[in-house]
């Protein structure tokens, strides 16, 4: 997948300049070249190739494997083929640490695409788990969406730790249906 | 007694580069070291000199209100003028003074103390502190090598003239004491050492008023400094003449004499290495009294050196700066290395305490200088790479904006509110909206100056003013298409009732069948798409403006039809050419409504083979 995803852009550029080299003088005749297309549908935190798309609400990268986030985050990500159509389902990989559970107890974790809120889940043990929501294919027409993810509470700056701390995450995507 | 007088130039070499080497073993790190922090600010003196003269660049006072015409101005002046932003020669000026002043250690202690093996020890010992880490590593801080230099060079001048009767050892000392204000403003306490010194020393007593002249440049300069030169008003350097003197100065006695910042290596290391200090501090007071009471007062005046060249920075309680004892330290380095020579001579008990002592402040302050070096070499590692990956981007994209993603803590404290961007011709440069982990804290100085937000970055990002970089570890990326495509993202889902097709800002937001931009409008052929959000207002209506040229309309009108999500909201038929605005009720349905345009017909315009239908510009949900 990763192999088409970097062939993508070239196939473009191939189809664009194609015919601009057989037909010289003529102008451009499809729309332009779609930027979003760099971007990736499935966002691995310790992916530099993915970094960029976490627009906000994410710290620096630890043990080169995770993130912690503040209560807020948003990351951007390129609806999968066809999400326009059937809709996709949207992934977070998160884990909830115990120093978090032990000190501000359970957190329920919400999302929110184009507008639409997305059902919030309830996590009251600290472990691994996956925000899984259904998103409706008309939120996902964009060739890049915005998707903000919160809590319900996070453990404050204090101490040693001047950030604002929530999640653990690893993993964010969009899968198609 | 003259120190090297009766050895072979085999053995006084050795004797000479014995701690030199030592000190390029523990300090290995330093030539590798790069700029960080204030050094961007002395980095750009060339292009202040350009700009606003040269007397100004070498006189005017910066930073916490200082004019160090030679260890700064100078110094940043001439050796980045000669090899631009190449570290090494900076470094390479720094271990040379301190090299010299590792000699001058010696053979100033060799005569304090009558024992060559005591300068020896005093070198060796002070040359492994931690504290000298960045008066070696950090281009900013050579003001300290460079003082302690002069202060050296000025006092052994005067031993050997105190020694030799010869006047061209006053002149020399004379020199050193006056360039030595060029240095550094701890000059001024030289005539009061001396002063100690004459008050210790029955032969320095005899010729104690040939030092009184050296007051007057001290308290002209001091005067100067008082009354001429604006003060800083950080807090960092404001004085504080209450009970933390105390505090602070045995803070400082634990960091000259011993490994007391061992949590540098490993936490569990912080109490032995403080317990430690502490009992190198307590041996070597004792030494002193012990001393003292023999009538030996050279003691008297190292401890004496210790106090009075820090008394001037002790008062700056929110500056605590390791490198504040690089001078100071000398003095105690004299006292230890004292110590070590009588404890050889004393016996077995005494020669193994003392060599235990001095192998474990060794082997503490090895470990210290090694972690402390390292962390200094990987941060301006990072501030390397990407400078340089902006020399590139700016070689490549001449008078660009930049956005930084993936600034990290280290990597902005490490020189960015020193503005090393300026040096590269680069005015504006911002962190990317969302960098909160530096942005949003309120610890954190001069962020405000790299806040930019969506709607300034959006529009420029696409008409291609900005590059973005992304910077993770010691690797820089120029990420300027997929960061423009999360701005545009970010920005429609900020402004979600909006779509301006003729700014690429909305390019997101664009379906299929959209020309490229026209005189900040698009083209769309026999029809096109867009999502657009919805507001929850059962009235609102979807308007739309657009223009018609007159090839479009000329032969017969064309009639423009709008669906939502599928359904048609209404027709337009367009007749007259011109600029036109047409609106329709807004079915309610999802957050984002996709939005289709079909025309009724299309033309071909003469030498362009696209499909034209009509000129589109703003849709609007209100």
């Amino acid at each position: 997948m990763r192999g088409l995803r970097a062939a993508l852009p070239l196939l473009v550029a191939f189809l664009a300049l194609g015919p601009a080299g057989c037909k010289r003088k003529k102008k451009e005749q499809t729309p332009t070249p779609e930027p979003a297309a760099v971007l990736l549908s499935t966002v691995n935190v310790s992916d530099p190739a993915g970094a960029v798309q976490l627009a906000s609400g994410f710290f620096e990268l630890e043990s080169n494997t995770w993130r912690w986030t503040a209560r807020k985050f948003t990351v951007v990500l390129r609806p999968p083929e066809g999400a326009g159509e059937r809709g996709a389902r949207l992934e977070l990989h998160l884990n909830l640490p115990g120093v978090i559970v032990d000190r501000i107890g359970p957190v329920a974790v919400s999302a929110e695409i184009g507008g639409r809120a997305l059902a919030p889940e309830r996590y009251a043990q600290a472990g691994d788990y996956v925000y899984v929501r259904d998103v409706d294919a008309g939120s996902l027409r964009s060739s890049a969406v915005a998707i903000h993810f919160s809590t319900d509470k996070a453990l404050p700056p204090g101490g040693a730790d001047s950030r604002e701390l929530a999640l653990i995450v690893t993993a964010v995507g969009l899968a198609a249906k | 007694m003259m120190p090297l007088d009766g050895m072979s130039r085999a053995r006084r070499a050795a004797y000479l580069l014995a701690p030199m080497l030592v000190c390029l073993a523990v300090y290995w790190r330093a030539p590798f070291v790069w700029f960080r922090m204030d050094d961007f600010s002395w980095l750009g003196l060339p292009l202040d000199a350009h700009n606003l003269g040269l007397f100004h660049v070498l006189f005017h006072p910066e930073g916490q209100g200082t004019v160090r015409v030679l260890s700064e101005r100078l110094f940043f002046l001439v050796l980045s003028a000669v090899f631009g932003l190449h570290a090494w020669p900076f470094r390479a000026v720094a271990l040379g003074t301190w090299l010299a002043d590792l000699a001058l250690i010696q053979l100033i202690g060799a005569r304090l103390t009558g024992s060559r093996a005591a300068g020896l020890w005093a070198a060796v010992l002070w040359t492994m502190s931690a504290t000298l880490v960045l008066p070696l590593a950090w281009a900013s801080a050579y003001n300290e090598v460079l003082c302690a230099f002069f202060m050296l060079a000025a006092f052994y001048a005067r031993l050997l003239w105190l020694e030799s009767g010869k006047v061209r050892w006053r002149w020399i000392e004379a020199g050193a004491y006056l360039l030595g204000f060029g240095a550094l403003e701890l000059m001024v306490v030289y005539p009061v050492l001396v002063m100690v010194h004459a008050a210790v020393n029955p032969q320095a007593r005899q010729r104690w008023s040939s030092a009184l002249w050296m007051f007057v440049p001290a308290a002209a300069f001091g005067l100067a400094h008082m009354y001429l030169i604006p003060k800083t008003a950080s807090p960092a350097y404001q004085l504080f003449l209450d009970r933390r003197l105390l505090g602070d100065f045995f803070a400082y006695v634990l960091w000259t004499v011993g490994p007391s910042r061992m949590e540098v290596v490993d936490a569990a290391w912080r109490q032995p290495g403080i317990a430690l200090s502490k009992l190198i501090a307590v041996v070597l007071a004792a030494f002193a009294l012990w001393k003292l009471w023999r009538r030996e007062f050279a003691a008297l005046f190292m401890g004496a050196w210790f106090v009075i060249v820090l008394a001037p920075v002790l008062p700056l309680a929110n500056h605590l700066s390791d490198y504040y004892l690089t001078v100071p330290g000398i003095g105690l380095a004299w006292l230890a290395g004292w110590a070590i020579v009588s404890a050889w001579r004393a016996g077995w008990p005494a020669r193994a305490a003392a060599m235990l002592l001095a192998g474990l402040y060794a082997a503490g302050s090895i470990a210290e200088v090694d972690r402390i070096a390292a962390w200094q070499m990987n941060v301006s590692a990072y501030m390397r790479v990407l400078v340089r990956a902006l020399e590139d981007t700016t070689a490549e994209h001449p008078g660009t904006a930049l956005v930084l993603t993936g600034v990290s803590q280290d990597l902005y404290l490490a020189g960015f509110l020193a503005d090393p961007f300026r040096l590269l011709g680069i005015h504006e440069v911002w962190l990317a909206p969302g960098q909160d982990q530096i942005l949003d804290r309120p610890d954190l100085e001069g962020t405000d100056r790299f806040r930019t937000s969506l709607e300034q970055l959006a529009p420029r990002l696409a008409r291609g003013d900005i590059r973005a970089l992304q910077i993770s570890g010691a690797t820089v990326v120029d990420v300027t298409a997929a960061y423009s495509a999360v701005v545009s993202a970010l920005y429609a889902d900020a402004h979600p009732n909006f779509v301006d097709a003729g700014d690429p800002v909305y390019t997101s937001a664009l379906g299929a069948g959209w020309y490229s931009i026209e005189n900040s409008a698009r083209w769309i052929g026999k029809s096109a798409t867009l999502d657009i959000g919805r507001v929850t207002s059962p009235q609102s209506r979807l308007y739309v403006t657009g223009h018609a040229a007159p090839a479009a309309v000329e032969a017969s009108a064309v009639t423009l039809r709008f669906l939502a999500d599928g359904h048609e909201i209404g027709t337009a038929k367009i007749s007259q050419p011109g600029p036109f605005t047409v609106d329709f009720p807004m079915p309610p349905g999802s957050a984002v409504a996709r939005i289709t345009v079909e025309c009724s017909r299309v033309m071909r315009a003469p030498g362009d083979s696209r499909d034209l239908g009509m000129i589109l510009r703003t849709f609007t949900v209100r």
